[in-house]
């Protein structure tokens, strides 16, 4: 009996192509970084811990299945016991479901969007839209300036060689909105979804590290400190008006882009239960509904990092968009603070065009940390949540128009 | 090419508009409601005053 045949994680890695082993290596390393960067919050926690663990455990945990081992028919191969995310057939799927532990969740979950929508209806029910309607006109200059890599990289994705729908996924990064690219990409990528959306969710981790020295590139450390002038009076939108921009603002993009209404709707949902204080509603979403599907959206992303899949050609040029769209859009971002900075006569902190970079409330909070850094008086949060949420919005109709447009 | 970037413009020509579309219902609904307010208050602060006046 071979020794090896005993330990069939090893076995199946010393059988495998010289790539398909360094590969499996590289991921399992970089796994465990991502879960060290997560602890020492360089990189979002929340998404890089399960993530980290999902990728070493896939690229560790592949097995032999003799014929026939998941199904009458099936071929000797090697495989995990997590997914198979590219099984297609009914009737194996239904086998598949009760072979490997996360099917069910990725099945019934991921590849229809519902976690998307579930993360979306948790963010909704933590987002605060008062400064969105006292000032709605000012973040939404911000956010649709920090659109520059949703809509540069499309162009640039189809002269790259990829067909307009994928171009338009892979743009859809630079919204730095995951739910949104992974619906996106559902919609208009799906033979891709799944290195798209793994790449989306890698990078929007390197956000939370990378954005901070783009904004010492181009801005002086005195606009970075500045701290906002205190703004005239403003009077505050009563909760039922809030509620009631949230039912018209819901019903007019619905009808808009059908195609992003569950987004639209999820989205709206949660604002709504928040504003109609329905506490039992904000607490579930908000807690259960947000963190649970974060876990497990962590994991399955993961696990989806299988050596096998992230070697496919077909990766780098995605790579080389994603990372090119995030910076294009942080920049417009910028561009759109300094264009407030200079309309404002210098009373804007043109920081605050990264918060337009929809990352939900990351970017908002980064915004924020690096002002205080230099400026502990410096209080940026509520323009920066204001641009973070019409980021969202414009992020949400960037991603409608190109659904309706590359699907017609 | 210039289809593609004629079509890159329309796309953005057409979120500029709908966000902005947003932004506009946004003020004109503020406005509104505001008003309502105002004309509640006012209405609440009259019969005050009538309500004193009677007493």
């Amino acid at each position: 009996m071979d020794f090896l045949s005993l330990f069939q994680g090893l076995d199946t890695m010393v059988g495998d192509e010289p790539k398909i082993i360094i590969g499996r290596i590289s991921l399992m390393l970089i796994g465990a970084i991502l879960i060290y960067l997560g602890r020492k919050g360089v990189l979002e926690p929340l998404i890089m811990v399960p993530m980290g663990l999902g990728m070493i455990a896939v690229n560790a945990g592949i097995l032999h299945f003799g014929e026939n081992a998941l199904y009458p028919g099936s071929p000797a191969h090697n495989g995990t016991l997590f997914l198979d995310a590219l099984e297609q057939n009914n009737d194996k799927l239904m086998t598949m479901m009760q072979v490997d532990f996360l099917q069910p969740v990725y099945t019934l979950t991921f590849s229809n969007g519902l976690i998307a929508c579930l993360v979306f209806m948790g963010i909704g029910a933590l987002l605060d839209i008062s400064y969105v309607m006292a000032r709605p006109i000012q973040s939404m200059v911000i956010a649709l300036f920090a659109e520059l890599g949703t809509i540069l990289v499309y162009p640039i994705g189809v002269a790259f060689g990829l067909s307009k729908g994928h171009a338009a996924a892979v743009a859809l990064i630079g919204g730095a909105d995951g739910p949104m690219v992974l619906f996106g990409s559902l919609m208009m990528a799906r033979d891709l979804f799944v290195p798209i959306t793994v790449i989306a969710y890698l990078y929007l981790g390197l956000t939370y590290g990378g954005y901070p020295w783009i904004a010492k590139a181009i801005i002086p450390k005195k606009l970075r400190g500045m701290a906002m002038p205190p703004e005239k009076k403003i009077r505050q939108a009563s909760p039922g008006a809030r509620l009631a921009f949230v039912v018209i603002a819901c019903g007019l993009l619905c009808l808009l882009f059908p195609v992003a209404a569950p987004l639209f709707l999820s989205l709206f949902l949660g604002v709504a239960a928040k504003e109609a204080d329905i506490k039992p509603f904000v607490d579930f979403l908000s807690n259960t509904v947000l963190y649970g599907s974060t876990m497990f959206l962590g994991l399955l992303l993961g696990v989806l990092c299988e050596a096998k899949v992230l070697l496919d050609p077909v990766v780098l040029p995605l790579l080389l968009l994603g990372i090119l769209a995030l910076i294009l859009s942080c920049v417009g971002g910028i561009l759109g603070g300094y264009l407030l900075y200079f309309t404002s006569k210098g009373r804007y902190n043109p920081m605050i065009g990264m918060a337009g970079v929809s990352c939900v409330p990351t970017t908002a909070k980064l915004v924020q940390k690096e002002a205080s850094k230099i400026n502990p008086r410096a209080i940026v949060l509520p323009q920066a949540l204001g641009a973070n949420v019409c980021g969202v919005i414009t992020t949400a109709i960037i991603c409608g128009i190109y659904i309706t447009m590359i699907c017609k | 090419m210039t289809e593609l970037l004629g079509q890159t413009a329309f796309i953005y020509a057409l979120a500029i508009l709908i966000s902005m579309l947003v932004a506009s219902m946004i003020i004109v609904l503020n406005k509104m409601l505001f008003a309502i307010e105002d004309a509640k208050k006012r209405r609440e602060t009259e019969s005050a005053n009538s309500n004193g006046k009677a007493a």
